[in-house]
């Protein structure tokens, strides 16, 4: 699914010289795995999700996603790919303002080409929002809905265009302890169902609940902080 | 992409956003209601002008003006040029002192021959007008004008009543059409007609008529025909080439030019302010819409994250401007055409609503969407998701 190979990237940081974020970054996800990336914060983990999730481009290395090569493609083929590859969910939600939860569900689909955005788009996100339990908020606005109902819109927005993985960004960290557990609740059930599934975080309590964790430490993936747990 | 989820995103923003779509539009409906109204008057008042000038000239006219212009030129004219269908000299229309039982006025009087009816286009209202015997008999008779009669009489039917011209005088036979102020402010409902040959003969000893009114077959025409006219008046007058004339000579083509002239200035000036109106309008917009790119930055970062291409961000951002100036210019053509009409009821001029003015306003609406729309737009299509996430 996921192949990472020789991955680095630096930036030059003005009066700092030049920081190398990741180093030779060498890493695998296979179809189905549900893998937690640990390590403190500016060990390089958000970059890491950057490129993976297409929205940054490493400085050399081969990326392989779903059976192809990833890093010689163009800025438009690379949203093309984000869109019916991949689904986010940010730690910060990143629903539009003023505007329904089947509306915000929808956006991936206005990008969208094909059979994907084909069809009625109304009911695909009408879907994505049952699988995550909001049947009942189809018409609310983020403003009307708890922290933890607005991840779980972003979450079915992640999953409307039925991707080929899901990556999370820290999907916990502005939740309280409650609304925590029912997203990785909701994580490890569409795990269960067969989604691939990478997301951040610095807390290796979460970290345990996936069915692989990886560390990342000052731009290092090392072979021994890889660890099976089962 | 799916285009239509495009433009409901589109629209449904605008219609959340009600106070900015409303600044954004503001300039777009005065501007283009300016050029709506500016063009449906100016058409009206081209087509007033047009009818005023037919009226004043009418079609095919040509005018002479020189102090030693004879009746025998104008029969040389009437011989040589086939196009002539009437000639007509005038005389005088200085003002004189006229006096009815006590009573007394300074106004115009002007000599007519018996086509002056037709050829100046100009009858009477009740009598009759000249005929050929009142010229060949320097007959005193005298047509006066509405106002004048009015002045005059009041309740006396003016018809067969005495007047004097001067010292002499002359029996009413008939009132003139009322044709209103003419151009140089003067009331030719004041004038007074007599035979021309009486007013050349009989009160001035004249030599020369001084004016005349030609009435050729073809509008269209009317240039070439007076060149022609020149030609035989230069040869009449024994001007030899290159000396200048001692008459002067306007037709109604070139009376329309001028008047057409002046009310194109007007209107290219109406037409200037639309467009500061829309100039400002449109860097009011972009600015609007560079601050709309800035406070959005995290939509952006997010539509681009699922998917959204540069493409798709500028489209939707320039969709979003074009949107509101459409809208916007749409209402301008509305208020344009309502103001029209109220101000056509004050200056008394038509208003003239054509296709092309609807267009041209929603196109300078679209115009400036598209010039306001397209700096945002790329900002917002180049923003780095990555930043924009943050």
């Amino acid at each position: 699914m996921i192949k990472l190979k020789g991955i680095t990237k630096s930036y030059d940081r003005p009066g700092e010289g030049v920081l190398k974020v990741l180093k030779e970054i060498d890493f695998e996800v296979k179809k189905g795995e549900f893998v937690a990336i640990v390590g403190p914060s500016g060990s390089g983990k958000s970059t890491l999700m950057n490129i993976l999730g297409l929205l940054d481009r490493p400085d050399s290395g081969d990326y392989e996603l779903v059976g192809s090569q990833v890093s010689s493609l163009s800025a438009t083929q690379l949203a093309r790919t984000r869109n019916s590859t991949i689904g986010f969910v940010f730690q910060q939600f990143h629903l539009l303002p003023r505007t329904t939860a089947t509306e915000n569900v929808e956006l991936p689909l206005v990008y969208s080409n094909g059979e994907k955005s084909g069809g009625d788009t109304r009911k695909k996100a009408v879907d994505a929002l049952c699988r995550v339990g909001l049947e009942e908020r189809l018409t609310h606005y983020p403003e009307e809905l708890s922290g933890g109902q607005q991840q779980r819109v972003a979450i079915a927005r992640a999953l409307v265009n039925d991707p080929d993985v899901i990556l999370a960004d820290e999907p916990t960290g502005n939740l309280d302890r409650e609304s925590g557990r029912q997203v990785m609740d909701l994580f490890r059930g569409l795990n269960n169902s067969g989604s691939t599934i990478l997301f951040i975080t610095h807390d290796p309590e979460l970290a345990s609940q996936a069915s692989r964790m990886v560390r990342i430490d000052d731009g290092c993936l090392s072979a021994s902080s890889i660890q099976e747990t089962s | 992409m799916n285009s239509r989820l495009l433009f409901a995103g589109s629209l449904r923003i605008m219609a959340r956003n009600r106070l900015r779509t409303l600044f954004m539009s503001i300039g777009v409906v005065v501007g283009v209601a300016t050029l709506i109204a500016g063009q449906s008057l100016g058409s009206g008042a081209n087509k007033q002008i047009g009818e005023r000038v037919n009226k004043m000239f009418g079609p095919g006219t040509i005018l002479i003006f020189s102090r030693t212009l004879a009746y025998d030129d104008l029969q040389a004219i009437e011989e040589q040029l086939d196009q002539v269908v009437a000639a007509a000299p005038r005389f005088g229309g200085g003002e004189s002192e006229i006096s009815y039982q006590g009573t007394n006025r300074k106004t115009a009087v002007f000599g007519h021959s018996e086509n002056a009816e037709f050829v100046w286009n100009r009858g009477v209202i009740s009598g009759r007008f000249f005929t050929s015997d009142d010229m060949n008999k320097t007959t005193r008779v005298a047509l006066i004008g509405t106002q004048l009669a009015q002045t005059l009489f009041a309740e006396v039917d003016p018809i067969g009543e005495e007047i004097l011209i001067g010292s002499t005088p002359f029996r009413i036979i008939g009132v003139l059409e009322s044709v209103g102020i003419d151009p140089h402010g003067e009331d030719r409902d004041e004038d007074i007609y007599v035979p021309i040959t009486t007013a050349m003969r009989r009160l001035n000893n004249a030599e020369y008529v001084g004016t005349a009114k030609i009435v050729v077959s073809d509008h269209e025409q009317v240039d070439e025909d007076a060149d022609r006219i020149s030609e035989i008046l230069r040869d009449r007058h024994h001007i030899a080439a290159g000396e200048k004339e001692d008459f002067a000579i306007y037709t109604s083509k070139f009376a329309g030019r001028m008047i057409f002239k002046a009310n194109r200035v007007l209107n290219t000036y109406l037409l200037a302010a639309a467009g500061v109106v829309l100039l400002v309008a449109a860097v009011v917009i972009s600015s609007i819409m560079l601050v709309v790119v800035r406070e959005r930055i995290a939509e952006i970062g997010l539509r681009k994250a699922v998917g959204a291409t540069e493409k798709n961000i500028s489209l939707q951002f320039l969709v979003e401007t074009l949107g509101v100036t459409f809208v916007a210019g749409l209402m301008g053509v509305i208020l344009g055409l309502v103001a029209a009409t109220i101000i056509s009821r004050f200056i008394e001029v038509p208003v003239i609503v054509t296709n092309g003015s609807i267009s041209l306003g929603l196109a300078a609406a679209i115009v400036v969407g598209i010039a306001s729309g397209i700096l945002p737009a790329r900002r917002a299509a180049r923003l780095d998701p990555v930043e924009a996430l943050r």
